[in-house]
């Protein structure tokens, strides 16, 4: 691959994978440090340097030393994107989770109308593809080193990733909403629970009525 | 920096601190009295490679409402 080629994909990678830190970090709230993807930046780092040095004849290697670092740091930047975008892909999930639970299936139905028919159906979809990209890309990783097959699973798999993020920021504005329904059910909860209440009231009283003519009666 | 240190130097990979474990967490926060840097891996907030997958199949296996 062409040198120059070779950085146009590490630095989009490299931006994909910052952006997609930067999000995780906004969405943990447990503030913990997920370091994996940190170790593969700093692996890529250390084969550009590597080659800039052969470039530069501070190293004395071939032309051929100089590709193969350039490739080896794409392969981990591949890697890094995969760690952020897998760490993120299930903070979302959580998150979403997280959010939805509190609320009754009707009211997500009256608040959310395209959850149940689009987008819970989606994120499942999500979830396969995801197990898929990382099954394909340790395949792809550890067999034929095919750097364009890692680059079509990660364009693939940044792409579900931002679906992720739209479907959280999406069911994230309906809270308030969610809210209101829930207050609104619980009062209609109670209204409907009145009759209830005075039977109960009324069939303790002829209860204790019964008794008490029991009592009186011996 | 000479030549050949340069060139030694660049030849070593970097210590594997990976996997990460309960023990990384607790020599770190040993160290981190002696280095300024992060204060997230000076308190020991870091997932150890346990934990994330512990934490990962939770919510892969738990139900979408």
């Amino acid at each position: 691959m062409d040198q120059n080629e070779i950085w146009k994909k590490i630095c989009d990678l490299y931006a994909k994978t910052k952006r997609l830190t930067i999000q995780a970090e906004e969405l943990s709230l447990d503030f913990k440090a997920f370091l994996q993807p940190l170790k593969e930046l700093r692996d890529a780092y250390d084969h550009i340097i590597r080659a800039k040095s052969a470039e530069l004849d501070i190293l004395k290697k071939d032309e051929k030393y100089i590709i193969t670092n350039y490739d080896k740091a794409l392969g981990h930047q591949y890697r890094a994107f995969f760690d952020s975008a897998d760490y993120i892909s299930i903070r979302i999930r959580e998150k979403i989770q997280a959010i939805l639970e509190k609320y009754s299936s009707a009211n997500i139905q009256a608040v959310i109308p395209t959850y149940y028919p689009t987008i819970r159906p989606e994120l499942e979809k999500i979830k396969l593809r995801i197990a898929q990209y990382r099954i394909d890309k340790d395949i792809e990783d550890e067999s034929t080193q095919d750097l364009n097959g890692l680059l079509q699973i990660s364009e693939q798999y940044d792409k579900d990733v931002l679906e992720l993020l739209n479907f959280l920021k999406d069911i994230q504005l309906r809270i308030p909403a969610l809210e209101e329904f829930k207050i609104k059910e619980k009062k209609h909860f109670r209204l409907k629970m009145v009759p209830w209440d005075l039977f109960k009231i009324a069939l303790g009283g002829a209860i204790a009525l019964l008794i008490t003519w029991l009592f009186k009666s011996r | 920096m000479d030549a050949n240190t340069f060139s030694e130097v660049m030849n070593h990979e970097y210590p594997n601190v990976f996997p990460i474990t309960q023990k990384t967490i607790s020599v770190t926060l040993q160290e981190s009295q002696r280095y300024r840097g992060s204060v997230r891996l000076a308190l020991g907030y870091i997932w150890t490679d346990e934990e994330y997958n512990k934490f990962r199949q939770e919510v892969e296996s738990k139900p979408l409402p």
